[in-house]
């Protein structure tokens, strides 16, 4: 094994659960979940060359999404011949409209040891993609408001104000669902 | 009710205030009756999404799957560096046989022809050895036949109906004699199945071949050196042009630039 790859697999292996987990979160199904990380690997291998040093979590988790972004825009290519013209509410539409089926089938999901996390669960997989993506980086891998906004390539207010929208959307549903106890 | 720091809510619970502000924020928090309820509720969301529930861990084969593909990222790797180095070098073993045969300008001419055909085949889809071969035979096969220019003209009326009947590609021509570069003729390559043109001039002792062919894939915009010979790669109007030389760089760019000015 020569320098390069050693080094690589020293940098970045230790965030295979963190690229899984937003992989998971990103796609909300373990098959994609699965080829969106090792495709990711597999092009930040290959652009290994212009890491220079800086934090390898946010660098490879900024490719996990783009993978995620390109498969998703592959998979819509293919479909968007027979669907009605663009309804102008933007890319994440679909993903707003209600609990995803990949949601419930999901088998993680349904070993949840309560109702509540089970539903809690159903309803931030339900977030509009832009929203959930800044909360799952926030809350399960502890990243930086700069951190994200490198990852999400946007600028540090943007994140404050998803992070702060992505929170009230969850409550709000969950307030709804549940009452105001837990 | 409404409170203007509500924003700065989420900061502090999420540990981005330096310490100053936290404090200050802290003073604001005791007496404000949006903030510490909304600092409350944003706790109790934070406690809901425990980590241990919601964390999603990889399937034990992920690891090893990565790895797979990075083994055979590694091979591809080490497979390609190989097929070129094999290339120079039977480049190089063919150069050498045909050398005697070669003489004054037509050396120079010859050479920056199979250059560009081996060039070429580094860049085509798979790089494969049987390809850069197939290249080469066809390379000296047009050696042997002194097959240097099929049409010999700088009349680009004359070249352009021809090279779109036997290449099927059509790209503007130009003569730039008044510029030094002065068109000499064009000729057709065959590379694997694909028939492409080559428009070619000369520019002193130097000789400068333009590959055009169809957009059919990924060539990006490119700039090579290699063993002396200079290579631009560009797209326009949905063709590839490939300019080889062993002219100076400069005088490589200046042609370039001639040939691109005339297209935009
Ligand atoms: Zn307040």
């Amino acid at each position: 094994m020569d320098e390069r790859r050693r080094r690589f697999e020293a940098l970045m292996l230790p965030h295979l659960d963190a690229a899984y987990n937003l992989a998971r979160w990103l796609t909300r199904n373990v098959h994609d979940a699965d080829d969106i990380v090792q495709d990711a690997y597999l092009r930040a291998y290959r652009s290994f060359d212009g890491f220079r040093g800086e934090d390898a979590k946010p660098w490879l988790l900024a490719i996990v999404r783009n993978c995620h972004r390109s498969a998703r825009e592959r998979a819509r290519a293919m479909i968007a011949v027979p669907l009605a013209a663009d309804d102008g509410t933007g890319p994440d539409r679909d993903e707003a409209a209600g609990w995803p089926a990949s949601a419930v089938e999901d088998p993680e999901a349904q070993a949840m040891r309560t109702d509540a996390a089970r539903a809690l669960a159903g309803l931030l997989a339900a977030l509009p993609e832009t929203y959930r993506e800044v909360l799952v980086l926030r809350e399960f891998e502890e990243l930086s408001y700069r951190e994200i906004a490198s990852i999400i390539d946007s600028p540090i207010g943007t994140v404050m104000s998803r992070l702060a929208r992505a929170r009230a959307m969850l409550r709000e549903h969950w307030l709804a669902a549940h009452g105001d106890g837990t | 009710m409404a409170c203007d720091r509500e924003h700065l809510v989420h900061a502090y619970l999420d540990g981005e205030l330096d310490t100053a502000a936290a404090l200050e924020f802290e003073r604001h928090l005791a007496s404000c009756p949006t903030c510490s309820p909304l600092l409350a509720a944003l706790r109790q969301l934070r406690a809901a999404l425990a980590k241990d529930h919601f964390y999603r861990r990889p399937p034990a084969g992920l690891r090893g799957e990565v790895l797979r593909r990075l083994d055979r990222e590694d091979v591809e790797t080490a497979r390609a560096r190989r097929s070129e180095v094999g290339v120079w070098r039977r480049l190089g073993e063919a150069l050498a046989r045909r050398r005697e045969w070669l003489a004054g300008a037509a050396t120079g001419f010859v050479l920056a022809s199979l250059a560009a055909a081996l060039l070429f085949a580094l860049m085509l889809p798979g790089r494969d050895e049987r390809l850069a071969q197939s290249l080469i035979d066809a390379q000296l096969r047009s050696l042997r036949s002194d097959h240097l220019v099929d049409l010999a003209s700088s009349d680009r009326h004359q070249i352009a109906p021809w090279m779109a009947a036997q290449a099927d590609v059509a790209p503007p021509i130009s003569d730039f004699a008044d510029r030094g570069y002065a068109l000499i003729g064009g000729r057709i390559d065959f590379v694997e199945t694909r028939r492409v043109g080559v428009l070619v001039y000369r520019h002193g002792a130097h000789v400068i071949n333009l590959f055009v062919w169809q957009f059919y894939d990924q060539a990006p915009t490119a700039a090579m050196a290699r063993d002396g010979y200079r290579m631009q790669v560009w797209q326009a109007q949905n063709l590839v042009f490939c300019a080889v030389t062993d002219a100076p760089e400069p005088e490589l760019d200046a042609f370039v630039s001639l040939v691109r000015g005339r297209l935009d």
